[in-house]
């Protein structure tokens, strides 16, 4: 009877502990809540680097040196200021972007977006494939046996994961990243340069430098990303309240992204800049930095790459698949495979049939995804207008929508983006 | 039979042949268990709203719509919560479809004359409702497909509210379901959606549906679903789930749904949810029917009559000697068909498969197939009874992805 009842009291007692917890276990706790909700910023902020954005990096540091650094601080706090927007329409409204733009717009609209973006995302993962075939290409490993494991590999992890594991494997890929910081600093880059190029705002009056400028920004803001950030906050099903913390992820995204693409600048500016050695894409800029700044540079920077290709194509075919899924009435998620065959349908197309494209012998790889950044940044102004309409109506955002201030900022750099893609289809129309 | 894309930016004119505006809505009232009836058109006035009542209108059609007068529309006409703007409130919305037991899109409504008016009959679903409104219906490979009705009927909202009628039981179409079917539609939805549906569901029916839900699913929508409702739901399940529910939770999510719970049952829940998942202790119930030895038969129905709300199903009585420990089992069949005055101890059967608390549950289910036992006693070191695992409990591990 007396054990009987010391083990109910053992047991009020941890009742007690979970029902009033201590300070020690409510630091657990809020640390368990802080997982629950940070990732999605985080990834989409990385996939941003993906093979298209690494290339763009190292060609802005080998042909610019330390002067275009400046530029990535400005996109910093754009890529955050649209990311929250992002991350925010999601929370609150429990839906992607596709579909609000479906129900708020005109379905000539809706139809015209998602088929831009549909287009420009296949002409991407197919950027991404051609990152990991000039990887392939320096290992000596055939094409076609490199892009064929990528893509297995990606739909495996998709189709075969749970959202928890998926998501898992991005923030290795995310972390993994780390690999351009540290050649990064093994190019021995001169800080005193780099520190001033990232201060000091320097303008070129050529076509060169604006062309690499614009691609720069086009590169990490991208529609793609606007759409993964928010399906994906919506696919974990982070809930409003923690709006907050959700901001954290998203900044949190945006400061590594172009801390790596800092890093990226840096390694290529030390070395390629200095020495005056012109580059096209990443892997020749790795090919380039083995006699400049030993073989350890060459791998990471190739490895790096390969990471970049695969976290991009994975990425963009989800968010290929969340966006025909959700504006046309087939909603799908990554944990219901039976529930959401049109979802995993759409993922597999994206995955396979861009890899067949791409290895159709003599294809025009850079006019594809010339055309490819072209119809991001035309339909990026749609986008953008669309989300700060939604941003501000009430009925949809209740208290959250923009204030005075939020508008203004978001205005700044729609405005921005918008000046910067008629730019370019300026400078590609009247190219001579 | 119009359809609402046939109307919308069509010219509205007058008795006079002149144009008064661009229709931009169609205007309808809900009425119980009726399809809802046109009352009206809208169309964009400078800064305002401009209503037609339905009374005005001379022909509203595909080819033309015309008034009788020429003055016989309102600005700042105030709209009832009842009356809902269909392409602002239904068009490209999502919907349940009840009948048919998915979820989808509103690509365009069905209008249909009835008496003189025109009430929403249908809503179409199908990519040939797109294609009309692209402009694209005459495309030879567009035009074979067909066009998919629901009925009016059949449709339940997803948002729960229609314009700005906040609707008191929002998903009573949905709630006469099945709760697995309940299930197959909100695993739809995203996570925001569906913890919406099962927090206005009554918790009965939620409770229920929580049960037939995919256990990928399961696990985030617990978490979505605020603290307050999630205890209510659980007071409405049988013991072993609800516990299985709390250890699936999240440490944070458990404690607050503790909070809300009466002490009493979360006492009891926690001390539950100790039991590890895939023992015996993990699956059984604590609620079960016991009688003592010396109880007669008359006395042992009645009792049953008395708590058969406690209980999900019952299909024997266990037997219980004057030390509390397990004497034997008498099934439902037996005590039926039983004289009123029998004693128990005469009726029930001495030789009795238990299993233990720490029990694996492949063992349960392999003891409880092996012998044809559609419950087994958890019995401790004293053959004490701790609960018991009715069949329904080991299906799942039986036939897992059914």
């Amino acid at each position: 009877m007396l054990k009987k009842n010391a083990k109910t009291l053992e047991n009020a007692k941890t009742l007690e502990k979970e029902i009033r917890p201590g300070k020690f276990h409510l630091a657990k706790l809020k640390f368990l809540m802080i997982l629950a909700v940070i990732g999605p910023g985080i990834i989409a902020g990385t996939a941003d680097n993906d093979a298209g954005g690494i290339a763009t990096y190292s060609v802005v540091g080998a042909s610019f040196g330390y002067k275009m650094l400046w530029i990535l601080v400005l996109i910093t706090f754009i890529l955050a200021i649209t990311q929250e927007m992002g991350a925010r329409l999601g929370l609150v409204s429990g839906k992607g972007l596709a579909a609000l733009i479906r129900e708020n717009f005109s379905l000539k609209m809706t139809v015209f977006i998602v088929a831009i973006t549909f287009l420009a995302n296949m002409a991407n993962i197919l950027a991404e494939y051609a990152g990991i075939s000039t990887v392939a290409d320096i290992y000596g490993v055939p094409r076609y046996i490199a892009v064929l494991l990528a893509g297995l590999a990606i739909w495996a992890i998709v189709y075969k994961g749970s959202f928890k594991s998926v998501q898992k494997i991005f923030l290795t890929s995310s972390l993994l990243f780390l690999a351009y910081v540290i050649a990064g600093f093994l190019a021995r880059p001169d800080w005193h340069e780099a520190l001033k190029g990232s201060i000091i705002p320097t303008l070129e009056w050529n076509r060169d430098y604006f062309y690499t400028a614009v691609a720069l920004i086009g590169t990490t803001i991208t529609a793609w990303g606007q759409f993964f950030v928010q399906s994906y906050f919506v696919d974990k099903g982070v809930a409003s309240e923690h709006l907050k913390l959700s901001r954290v992820d998203v900044y949190l995204g945006s400061l590594w992204t172009n801390l790596v693409a800092f890093f990226i600048v840096i390694a290529t500016a030390a070395t390629l800049f200095k020495t005056g050695i012109k580059i096209e894409d990443a892997a020749q800029a790795a090919k380039a930095l083995e006699p400049l700044a030993g073989s350890l540079s060459k791998h990471l920077f190739a490895w790096g790459l390969i990471n970049a290709s695969l976290l991009g194509l994975a990425v963009i075919a989800m968010t290929t698949a969340y966006v025909v899924t959700e504006a046309f009435g087939w909603e799908g998620r990554v944990d219901l495979k039976k529930e959401s065959p049109a979802f995993y349908k759409l993922f597999t197309i994206c995955v396979f049939l861009s890899a067949a494209i791409v290895l159709i012998p003599k294809l025009p790889l850079i006019p594809i995804l010339v055309g490819s950044q072209m119809l991001n940044t035309f339909v990026l102004p749609f986008l953008f207008i669309a989300i700060l309409k939604l941003l501000n109506n009430k009925t949809i955002m209740g208290k959250h929508r923009n204030g005075l201030f939020l508008n203004i900022l978001s205005w700044l750099s729609v405005g921005f983006l918008i000046a910067m893609s008629l730019t370019l289809v300026f400078m590609t129309v009247f190219r001579h | 039979m119009i359809f609402l894309s046939q109307l919308l930016k069509s010219e509205i004119t007058d008795n006079k042949q002149e144009v008064v505006g661009k229709l931009k809505d169609v205007v309808v009232e809900t009425r119980k268990n009726e399809y809802p009836q046109v009352i009206g058109i809208v169309f964009q006035h400078k800064k305002d709203l401009a209503f037609i009542p339905y009374a005005c209108i001379e022909n509203l059609s595909r080819a033309e719509i015309t008034l009788k007068k020429s003055d016989c529309w309102k600005i700042n006409y105030e709209f009832s919560p009842k009356e809902i703007f269909l392409a602002r409130d239904i068009l490209d919305e999502q919907i349940f479809d009840i009948k048919g037991i998915r979820v989808v899109r509103v690509n365009d409504l069905q209008l249909v004359k009835i008496d003189e008016n025109f009430s929403l009959v249908g809503i179409d679903v199908s990519t040939k409702a797109l294609f009309r409104r692209l402009g694209l219906a005459d495309w030879p490979l567009l035009r074979s497909s067909e066009s998919k009705f629901i009925d009016w009927h059949n449709v339940n909202f997803i948002k729960g509210t229609m314009g700005s009628l906040k609707l008191k039981t929002p998903y009573q179409k949905l709630q006469k379901l099945h709760p697995a079917d309940i299930a197959n539609l909100i695993e739809n939805l995203t996570l925001h959606e569906s913890s919406k549906v099962v927090q206005a569901i009554d918790e009965e029916t939620a409770a229920e549906v929580l049960g037939e839900v995919e256990p990928e699913y399961k696990d985030p929508l617990l978490e979505h679903i605020n603290a307050k409702n999630l205890a209510g739901i659980l007071e409405e399940m049988p013991t072993d789930e609800a516990a299985d529910v709390l250890q699936d939770l999240s440490e944070p999510k458990r404690i607050e749904v503790f909070r809300k719970l009466g002490m009493r049952k979360a006492k009891y829940l926690h001390n539950l949810t100790k039991y590890e998942e895939d023992k015996a202790g993990g699956l059984m119930t604590t609620e079960f029917m016991s009688v003592p030895e010396d109880c007669s038969v008359r006395q042992a129905i009645h009792k049953i009559h008395q708590k058969s709300d406690e209980h999900g199903s019952i299909y024997h009585i266990f037997v219980v000697n004057g030390e509390g420990r397990l004497a034997g089992i008498v099934s439902i069949r037996t005590l039926l068909l039983a004289k009123g005055n029998t004693k128990i101890k005469d009726l029930m059967s001495r030789i009795v498969r238990t299993v233990r608390i720490r029990t694996p549950a492949k063992e349960v289910a392999r003891i409880m197939t092996k012998y044809n036992l559609l419950s087994v006693a958890v019995v401790d070191k004293q053959k004490k009874i701790r609960g018991i695992i009715t069949v329904d409990d080991i299906m799942r591990l039986l036939v897992p992805d059914a």
